[in-house]
Formats: structure tokens, C-alpha cells, sequence
């Protein structure tokens, strides 16, 4: 029949004008975001453990990291995010394996003010903190060591040497077990 | 009084406009005047009751003629479209003429004895209108009818498009 | 009570004048007068309700919700879109026609005004109750290209003038069927008395005897009011905005409007012709005439802009053969099919 596209054409934007609006009132209410969403960067400062793969993933070098080694252990100074220049790629979350650095759904982003832009993760008293940690647990382990070494000296006088050793590994395994929970969280 | 009154100024805006129409350098505003020359008639035959010829002259003229001469005036190719309708100097030759024609109309007009028709103009004139034209005088109106389709399917001949072996077929 | 209350508004109005003692002939010129501004004030109201209701319906048939910051329902736009048009400046170019290029914004109006003057708006609404009103509705319907062109013409721009062409040459090609779809009307009612054509469908609505005229007076129609898919004239992805290019503020603001008044005098005869004008459908006559007529001038608007959200524009050939080499004929043809009816049947 001729002009029997035009009706299926009229049908076809008529069931448009029935449909529900897909429109979301932005200001008015929060869109509804996908969980893969990759808004504002959010980092945990607990969770970092240095190992700098967020910083070399990173495209635009958006990250910079800088360490303190304190009693052989790296200790998180500053975590600086440049946003203008972050594309939200989400390489640095991919390559985060304990899950420090990861993006949430806001996406409010703008700033009043220019040096906003650079956001500092990082805050004095959390390096502080962390440090005297560091330092606590390292102590810890210091004393933990010595008592093991003496108990290892009192224990070898009574028993053989093979059997010594043995006693000596889960001691070493014991000081790591901070850093894999790390991993696992 | 009222119908006077209405009457001066239909006639002051349908001459003064006829003369715009040959006197304007512009052949745009010349055409627009001619529109106003239409409706001007149209007003004086509303004036005289004939609302049926007032709506034909609207529709025919100032609706139809008038397209018609738009599409002449855009066909028109000139740099200057403000000297288009250049006044030319046949005026000497044109003046005489004109004047004469008038002359012999209002003497004309003036020596023939008016008889007005006792009845009074029918207030629903197209229904006198459509028994005259289709049945009193239906083999003229016809005749009219055909020889217009006749002078429409030769012009529709004329334009034809020419195909490349020359054959107009 | 609401079913005469324009009516009796008038009535009212007519009373008062001659209590005062003024003479009848001064309280008719009134009463005109009166009715005119109230047409003029039905006409803007509307036109600024349409503007609004477009965008809705775009929005709608997009899926959006359109304008809605300002007031409830974005309301208030309707008085920011005038606004803005009225406070802007009226550039006017170094090389227009200066003389035809400022007139024709003021004549655009001049058309749908006329036209609205005589169409029966409830039962005995009818400013003007004119013998020859459709007569006078084609008539001065016409007319309307003649001031699209002036503005294309004056406004010494190609594309301004591509579309005053284009506006010329879709009107001599929609306007023969647009009559001939008229004549089967015609020859049904009996009568060119709008009033007399609405009355003549009190037993069935002219849709319903002739389809055939109603679609392609409809499809004419649409031509006349520059609506898409026919608003070649505009055309704004050829021809920027055709003949309204220049124009800026005010004047763009009457081009702007008046496509809307178009549109609304086109709804208009489309119901007043073919959907009963202001009779109530199914004997429910608890609705007053004059909304009923409202309510299908408004669905007939919808239609239209329905059939723009679905139909692309049309090339100007494509809209020259629709209307010579389909329409025309089969406009002939319904003529020739009611005649016989007529005749043998006696309708």
C-alpha cells in the first residue's frame, strides 16, 4: 500500500511519546550512576603500601607518591592527584592491588579556586601517625626478635640445631603477616 | 455619509497606488502597489454590495495575478533592481491616449440614461450567482472552462522539457 | 450557564451601551471593535501558549521534559521567551529595502487576524457571521506568501530570498488541491457560511463523508502553515531561517509568532471544516462549545507537530509532485465521486 511507512513512522513516534522520560532532573535529583562509574578519586591512606604502580600506570602523571623511609619501612608522605590533567581511566585503580586509590561517584568536580584543582591526600597529622606506628612496630618486632633469639639460645642449649632453625622461621613470618593482610583486605 | 467617506479614501489609495504602480523606479514596490490597486477594488466592490466579486478579486488578483507577476519580477536580471522599472519616455505618446479614452468613457457614461434596478442587491448573492452560471449560461461558462485547460495544456507543451535528441514528445 | 457565557458577555456589553443612550449605529462600531481586540488578545494568548506547548511536545517526543525551571512546569518561560524577543534590538541591515523590509513584519499578522474574524469560535461565536466565509478564508489566506516574499525579497540575502522563492512557489503548488479538497466540502454543506458548514454536521462530521478532501486538505494545510515536513520555506538547515534571516528582535518576534497564528488559524478551519467545528461529540453537550471547539483545535495542533517529530522535510520537488501530480487529481476525483453522489443519492 502506498504511504504505509508514514503510518508506521507516525506509530513509531507515538510509542516515543508514550514512553517514560529518560531525562533525569540533574540538580534537582542525583542521577542514577553504574558502579563502574569512575568520578572523584578516593584514597586510603592505610591501605597504600608504596610500591608506586599507580604512578608509573598512570598516563598523564597525574599521580606523584613521595616515601620517607623510616626504620626500613616506606612510609607515605604525600599523595598528590592532579585532577586537571586526570582522564579517568581508572588504570591507577587496576593497578592498586590493595585497593588504596580507587574512584567514587561523585562527579562534582569543579573548584572554586585553582590550587583546589591539585588535591593532597596526604595530611600531616596521618604521616605523623603512621610513623610513630611504624616505629611502634618496629620496636615490637625488635623485641619480639630479641625474646625469640633468647628463647632460640636457651632452647639450643637443650635441644639440636636442625630443629632450632625451624623455630626461627615462623618468627620471620609472624613480623610479615602486617602486610599481607594488606594485600588481602 | 459613512459610504462616502469609505468611498474617497478606497478611491485617493486605488489611484494614488495605480499611479505608484507605472510612476516607481522599483519594480518590487511596483508590484506591491499593484496588490493595493487589487484590494482597493476589492474595498469598492464591497461597497456596492457585490461581496462575491470583492472575495473573487482578493482571491484571483491580489492572491493569484499577483504571484504570477512575483514570478515574472524574479525572473527579472538586473544588477540594479532600483532602476528595474525604469520610466520610460513614452509618456508624450501615453498621455493623450489615456486622457482621450477617459474622455469618450465619461461622455459616454454621462449621456446614457441610468435606470436602477427597483430591486434591492440580495443579501445571499452567490446563491443567484450559481444558477446563472450553471444553468442559464452553462454552455458559456464551459466553453470558458475548456478554452482556459486548452491554453494551460499549451503552455504545459511550451515549457516541456527539450530531451537531448531534440524531441519534445 | 458556561455554554453562553461569551454570549452573554456580549449581550450584556450591548445593553449597557444603549442604556447610555449612545446611538445604535456607535454601539455597533463599539461592539467591533470590542470583538477585535478580543480576537487580537485570543490570538497572542495563544500563539505564546503555543510557543510553549512546541517545546513540550518536542520534548515529549524526545523523551525530555522540556522547559521547567521557571515556575510551575516551566510556565514562566512563555513570558521569558516573549521577553527576550521584544527587548532585543532590531538590527536593520546597511543594503535592505529598507520600506519593505520594515513592513513586512507589521502585515505577517494582518492574514491569520482576518481569518480568525470570521470563524464560529462556540455556537453563535462568530465575530463576523460572513455569507462567503470560506470564500474569504481562501482568499485571504493567499495573501500570506505575498508578505514572505516582501520580507525575503527585501532583506538582500540569498538565502532570504531562496526561501521568499521557495514560499511563492509551495504556495501556487498546495493551493489547488487545498480549493479543490474545498469544493467536495461545498458541495455537501450547500453553503460558504462557516456557521452553516458546522451546522450542516450536526449528523455526521465532514471527516466522515469526505476523508478523502479532509487528507488532502490537511496535507495543504500543513504546506500553507509552513509546517514540517513542508517548512521548506525556513528550512533552517538549508536556508538558515529562509526569509526571516535578517531579522532580529521585534521583527523577528512577529515572523515568529505569526507561524504560530498560522498554525492555530490552520487548526482552526481544520475543525471548523471537517471536525465539527464546535459541536459536541457523542451528545456530551455538559462540555461548552467553545472548549470542545478548543479541545480540537488543540488535538489538531498536536497531530501537526506529531507529524513533525515523525516525517523529515520534504525537497521542493517532491512537494511540487505530491501536490500537482497526486493531490490535484485526486482532489478531481473526489469532486467528481461527491457530485454523483450527490445527484443520485442525494446527500
Amino acid at each position: 500500500m502506498y504511504g504505509k511507512g508514514l503510518l508506521k513512522g507516525l506509530k513509531v513516534s507515538l510509542g516515543w511519546f508514550l514512553r517514560k522520560n529518560v531525562t533525569e532532573n540533574y540538580p534537582d535529583e542525583m542521577p542514577n550512576l553504574p558502579d563502574a562509574f569512575h568520578g572523584n578519586p578516593i584514597f586510603d591512606y592505610d591501605k597504600c603500601i608504596a610500591c608506586n604502580l599507580c604512578v608509573t600506570a598512570c598516563p598523564n602523571r597525574v599521580i606523584t607518591l613521595e616515601t620517607e623511609t623510616v626504620a626500613k619501612k616506606k612510609v607515605v608522605t604525600a599523595y598528590n592527584f592532579n585532577m586537571q590533567y586526570c582522564l579517568f581511566c581508572g588504570f591507577c585503580q587496576e593497578a592498586c592491588r590493595p585497593g588504596a586509590i580507587r574512584f567514587g561517584k561523585d562527579f562534582e568536580l569543579t573548584k572554586y579556586k585553582r590550587e583546589d584543582i591539585k588535591i593532597k591526600f596526604v595530611k600531616p597529622e596521618q604521616v605523623e601517625k603512621k610513623k610513630q606506628e611504624v616505629l611502634q612496630a618496629a620496636a615490637e618486632k625488635e623485641a619480639a626478635q630479641k625474646a625469640a633469639e633468647a628463647a632460640e639460645k636457651s632452647e639450643a642449649k637443650a635441644t639440636e640445631k636442625p630443629k632450632a632453625k625451624a623455630v626461627k622461621k615462623p618468627a620471620e613470618a609472624g613480623a610479615a603477616t602486617p602486610n599481607n593482610n594488606m594485600e588481602e583486605s | 455619509m459613512g459610504e462616502f467617506i469609505a468611498f474617497i479614501i478606497l478611491a485617493v489609495c486605488l489611484l494614488g497606488s495605480a499611479l505608484l504602480v507605472v510612476t516607481l523606479r522599483d519594480i518590487v514596490h511596483a508590484v506591491l502597489c499593484l496588490i493595493l490597486v487589487f484590494f482597493s477594488v476589492a474595498g469598492i466592490f464591497i461597497l456596492l454590495n457585490a461581496d462575491f466579486l470583492a472575495v473573487v478579486q482578493i482571491l484571483v488578483y491580489a492572491g493569484g495575478v499577483s504571484i504570477m507577476v512575483v514570478f515574472g519580477v524574479m525572473t527579472v536580471q538586473r544588477t540594479q533592481i532600483q532602476r528595474s522599472n525604469s520610466a520610460n519616455s513614452r509618456f508624450l505618446v501615453a498621455i493623450p491616449v489615456v486622457f482621450g479614452t477617459f474622455l469618450v468613457a465619461a461622455i459616454t457614461a454621462a449621456r446614457n440614461i441610468w435606470t436602477p434596478a427597483n430591486v434591492p442587491v440580495p443579501e445571499n448573492d452567490i446563491k443567484h450567482l450559481a444558477p446563472i452560471l450553471l444553468d442559464n449560461y452553462v454552455i458559456p461558462f464551459e466553453a470558458a472552462a475548456i478554452l482556459l485547460t486548452v491554453a494551460m495544456t499549451g503552455a504545459l507543451l511550451l515549457v516541456k522539457e527539450v530531451k537531448d535528441s531534440g524531441n519534445k514528445s | 450557564m458556561f455554554e453562553t457565557i461569551f454570549v452573554d458577555a456580549a449581550n450584556w456589553l450591548r445593553n449597557l451601551l444603549i442604556s447610555i443612550n449612545l446611538s445604535p449605529f456607535v454601539v455597533e462600531v463599539f461592539l467591533h471593535v470590542v470583538k477585535m481586540v478580543v480576537i487580537l488578545v485570543f490570538v497572542l494568548l495563544n500563539v505564546m501558549w503555543l510557543v510553549y506547548m512546541e517545546r513540550k511536545v518536542s520534548a515529549r517526543f524526545q523523551c525530555r521534559v522540556g522547559p521547567d525551571r521557571n515556575g510551575p512546569y516551566g510556565l514562566a518561560q512563555i513570558f521569558n521567551d516573549v521577553a527576550k524577543l521584544i527587548s532585543k534590538e532590531m538590527i536593520l541591515p546597511t543594503h535592505v529595502n529598507k520600506k519593505m523590509y520594515l513592513l513586512a513584519p507589521i502585515l505577517i499578522f494582518a492574514p491569520p487576524m482576518a481569518i480568525l474574524a470570521v470563524t464560529p469560535m462556540g455556537e453563535g461565536m462568530a465575530a463576523v457571521d460572513l455569507n462567503l466565509g470560506l470564500y474569504y478564508f481562501v482568499a485571504i489566506a493567499g495573501i500570506n506568501t505575498v508578505v514572505v516574499w516582501m520580507a525575503g525579497w527585501s532583506s538582500n540575502n540569498k538565502y532570504s530570498l531562496v526561501g521568499g522563492m521557495r514560499a511563492v512557489a509551495q504556495m501556487v503548488s498546495y493551493e489547488i488541491p487545498l480549493l479543490l479538497a474545498l469544493v467536495g466540502v461545498i458541495v455537501l454543506t450547500g453553503t460558504l457560511n462557516l456557521n452553516g458548514i458546522v451546522d450542516a454536521q450536526k449528523s455526521a462530521w465532514l471527516i466522515f463523508t469526505q476523508p478523502l478532501a479532509f487528507f488532502i486538505y490537511f496535507i495543504a494545510a500543513m504546506a500553507e502553515a509552513n509546517r514540517a515536513p513542508f517548512d521548506l520555506v525556513e528550512g533552517e538547515s538549508e536556508i538558515i531561517s529562509g526569509p526571516y534571516t535578517e531579522y532580529s528582535g521585534m521583527g523577528f518576534a512577529f515572523f515568529f509568532l505569526a507561524e504560530y497564528a498560522n498554525l492555530l488559524v490552520m487548526a482552526i478551519m481544520t475543525t471548523t471544516l471537517f471536525l465539527g467545528g464546535w459541536l459536541a461529540p457523542f451528545g456530551w453537550t455538559f462540555i461548552p462549545s467553545w472548549l470542545w471547539f478548543i479541545i480540537k483545535v488543540y488535538f489538531v495542533i498536536w497531530v501537526v507537530m506529531w507529524m513533525r517529530w515523525t516525517f523529515p522535510r520534504i525537497r521542493i520537488d517532491h512537494l511540487m509532485n505530491l501536490a500537482w501530480k497526486f493531490l490535484v487529481p485526486l482532489a478531481i476525483a473526489n469532486i467528481f465521486v461527491t457530485g454523483l453522489a450527490k445527484y443520485f443519492i442525494g446527500i
